[in-house]
């Protein structure tokens, strides 16, 4: 936190940085020395790396690994259709978390300087999403991200071809699976800044593939976005605040990204930043639950309904697109329809939403 | 100390249930002088750096997270315990429920830096309160765990979000303290200081006018608090009007009201700086004769047989910026809060339609000038023909010019409105602005370039 943010803060009034908190499941063979299980540990970890550099993005190598940064992460997500016209969505995340401030040197295989979690769903319009979320580490080639760029957690996958102009993503599971081509858009992606990470928002990929849901293969199209990040923390609720996040894609009025932090007991002031195309789309932005949104999922409430509002925009309402369950960390991520009337179809506007340490029951 | 309070707070009258007896404002004249307390200095000091005079803030824990790595900047002498830890401008203090907090102390806005060392009692003119707080508030939540911790982080944060509209300044460096004190008094119980969520009393104007904040050292001539010089009657009970951010309870206010009666003494016991470097003592008396002729009669004599004789000179005559008198003396219902409530006891708030010829002790030290900042050097001051309509600092801790005895500043021909982006027009003291008017006290426009440069050499010298 800078003096002048302290000042702020205590002249009765600072600027705490967004923490992160990682999914991580501890073994007891990670790493050197005392394994980094508490969350003071991975701060006090993450303190030791450095803050991301200010350059302006690359493609595709910005894709690729960034092994000298604390964490991070590639998550894709997309509404697609299939011939019959049934909407589906997806998504595809890989996240890295290091563990371990030197490349360990121990005398197993096992061994290992950073872990991987990455999660798949794939969902039909209304229901229950099919999908799986597994943990590895970048040992015995289990996981791991090269600067090809090829990201990977065993047979899971996403790869950089054609100079960055495709992307392949695949991953499977017992009863789901996608394997799915995005092309790439026409417009550049829209650059991310914060003081702990960098990154980017790219959404208008063009999507062609195969979803796996039942035993059935079902031939789809349609559109995807990509969020990365790297640095020494990613955004995450903690403390006495959760996060809310939104990629919206908002037709021709343009895409939307805002994240917002807000008390978990209610009150306070909501925190919101937002970035957008065009750019004064993210002016005065009011984003906030619905009364009858909220959900009582598993120990925990969220705020699965939204309402948008913003001086170029009707107000729009955001509702889950299928039925996502809360993620093993307690988090809960799922696409959305949005609209004056949120409708799930192949025209509707879509987006992606990601809730973090929202209240227990 | 929050100064300056009983401004800015035009508007509607609120369904206040406080008397509505006739108040009595002061005049231009000569301020009384009335009996104050006695204290211990020393201990007043100690107090001042160490205590929780403010009992609300941030819990350790989450402080140590955010300043994690951090420098602590320049030290002052007499920090004990985990205040030493600490910048200059926080104190430590443990809440009723044991949770350890990091508070904010007086120094934030009355210790002010001279050539990079911490003048206790210098205002801080420097200070940045244009950017909203609130998100630095907010962030703190990440930090802070479940349980008291929460409790006490919720309180500050609640504190602060229900004043911040009320504090933020269109300028870096300028002080909203009374305009924010105001909000703080809408939201008390005057007789109980009991806080309530919905205010009791309307709100004062979201713009806060600028003021400049006044240094300690003059407190020991002054028979009255503030530019306008209603703070009359018991000083202390002004000087812990700061703690009104988190006192609560009777109680609480009356052990600060005695830690206060020590900080007092120490703040009437501080004695102005000397000035740094060479003066040429011919010209300085050259310039004692021009000051005796044209400025003495307000400001007062200096030396050993010292005069000052507690002047509030009306608008009319001294013709700066009225906003902040005029405002002062339309708040009534924060008067009648005032004079109602615990801190009314033994003073009374009585501001007058006028502005205080302060005494000049140190008066080199404490640019830029006038009640709300607006002039940013002695020489400016003392040539209303050169005072710049548009400038700003050369920097967040620009140097300082000998010369004109003030910060180095670059003027500009534009305002706010030809700022490059807003960051940019934070930084522009716009004396076009409502109460920002760098006007009147032209009284050295008569003076003679040779009388002016003799007349700032004498100022070094008080």
């Amino acid at each position: 936190m800078s003096k002048r943010g302290l000042l702020l803060a205590f002249l009765v009034v600072g600027g705490a940085a967004l923490a992160m908190r990682m999914l991580y499941e501890p073994a007891d063979d990670v790493g050197v020395g005392p394994p980094q299980l508490a969350l003071e540990g991975i701060d006090r970890l993450a303190a030791g790396f450095p803050r991301p550099e200010e350059a302006p993005l690359r493609m595709p190598e910005d894709h690729g690994a960034k092994p000298g940064q604390f964490a991070e992460y590639w998550l894709f997500g997309g509404r697609v259709t299939d011939g019959a016209g049934s909407v589906y969505g997806f998504h595809l995340a890989f996240y890295r978390l290091t563990v371990a401030e030197e490349p360990v040197e121990r005398d197993s295989a096992w061994a290992t300087q950073n872990i991987y979690q990455a999660r798949f769903s794939v969902a039909p319009v209304g229901a229950s999403p099919h999908g799986e979320e597994r943990l590895s580490r970048d040992a015995l080639g289990l996981a791991g991200a090269s600067s090809g760029p090829t990201v990977w957690v065993e047979d899971w996958r996403f790869t950089t071809f054609e100079d960055g102009a495709v992307l392949l993503l695949e991953s499977g599971a017992a009863d789901a699976g996608l394997k799915l081509r995005l092309g790439r858009p026409g417009e550049d992606p829209l650059p991310v800044d914060s003081e702990l990470y960098r990154g980017y928002w790219w959404p208008g990929w063009q999507v062609e593939g195969v979803l796996e849901i039942g035993g059935e293969s079902v031939p789809v199209q349609g559109d995807a976005m990509l969020d990365r990040l790297w640095g020494q923390a990613l955004p995450v609720g903690r403390g006495q605040l959760a996060l809310a996040r939104a990629w919206l894609d908002l037709g021709e009025k343009g895409v939307l990204r805002c994240a917002q932090l807000r008390r978990r007991a209610g009150g306070g002031t909501p925190l919101t930043e937002c970035i957008s195309r065009p750019s004064s789309l993210a002016d005065d932005v009011v984003l906030a639950p619905t009364n009858d949104g909220w959900r009582e999922l598993g120990a925990a409430r969220y705020p699965l309904g939204w309402t948008l509002d913003a001086p170029s925009l009707e107000t729009r309402r955001l509702v889950p697109l299928g039925d996502p369950r809360p993620q093993a960390d307690g988090g809960w991520f799922g696409l959305v329809t949005v609209g004056e009337e949120p409708v799930a179809d192949d025209a509707s506007d879509w987006g992606m939403l990601e809730l973090s340490n929202f209240p227990l029951r | 100390m929050l100064a300056g309070a009983f401004t800015a707070a035009c508007g509607q009258q609120a369904d206040a249930p406080l008397t509505d007896a006739p108040l009595t404002l002061g005049e231009p004249g000569v301020l009384p002088a009335t009996p104050q307390r006695s204290g211990d200095a020393a201990l007043g000091y100690e107090i001042l750096v160490n205590r929780g005079y403010v009992s609300c803030g941030v819990p350790l824990d989450a402080y140590q997270v955010a300043r994690s790595g951090g420098d602590a900047g320049p030290a002052l002498p007499g920090r004990l315990g985990r205040n030493a830890e600490l910048p200059y401008d926080l104190n430590a203090t443990v809440d009723d429920n044991g949770v350890e907090l990091v508070v904010s102390n007086c120094l934030a806005c009355h210790g002010g830096r001279f050539d990079g060392e911490v003048i206790v009692g210098l205002g801080n003119a420097f200070a940045d309160f244009s950017m909203d707080p609130m998100p630095g508030v907010e962030r703190f939540g990440l930090l802070v765990e479940d349980g008291a911790p929460a409790a006490a982080w919720r309180r500050w944060a609640d504190r602060i979000g229900a004043i911040a509209p009320y504090m933020q300044t269109d300028t870096v460096g300028v002080n909203p303290a009374p305009n924010l004190t105001m909000a703080l008094m809408a939201h008390r119980d005057p007789r109980t200081l009991e806080w309530l969520e919905e205010p009791l009393l309307a709100p004062p104007p979201e713009s806060p006018l600028p003021t400049a904040v006044p240094p300690w050292w003059r407190m020991q001539k002054k028979h009255a608090m503030f530019y306008h010089g209603g703070g009359q009657g018991d000083q202390v009970h002004y000087m812990m009007l700061k703690s009104l951010v988190c006192t609560d309870r009777i109680e609480e206010a009356q052990a600060i009201d005695e830690w206060f009666a020590h900080v007092r003494a120490y703040i009437v016991s501080l004695e102005a700086p000397e000035w740094p470097h060479a003066v040429d003592a011919e010209l300085a008396a050259d310039g004692e004769a021009v000051f005796t002729a044209h400025c003495a009669a307000c400001h007062g004599t200096y030396g050993a047989e010292w005069t000052y004789p507690n002047l509030l000179v009306s608008l009319e005559q001294v013709g700066t910026d009225p906003a902040y008198a005029l405002q002062a003396v339309e708040a009534e219902r924060f008067i009648r809060w005032f004079n109602s409530s615990f801190y009314g006891e033994g003073a009374v708030a009585r501001p007058a339609p006028g502005y205080v010829a302060p005494p000049l002790d140190g008066v080199w030290a404490t640019a830029p000038y006038l009640h709300n900042d607006s002039v940013p050097s002695i020489a400016a001051l003392l040539d209303s023909e050169v005072r710049p309509t548009y400038w700003r600092h050369t920097s967040e801790s620009p140097g300082y010019d000998q010369a004109t005895l003030g910060w180095h500043h670059e003027v500009l021909d534009h305002g706010k409105e030809g700022a490059r982006n807003a960051e940019d027009a934070r930084t522009i003291y716009d004396t076009t602005r409502h109460g920002y008017g760098n006007r009147g006290h032209t009284f050295g426009d008569v003076l003679s370039d040779a009388e002016r440069r003799a007349l700032i050499e004498y100022l070094k010298t008080l």
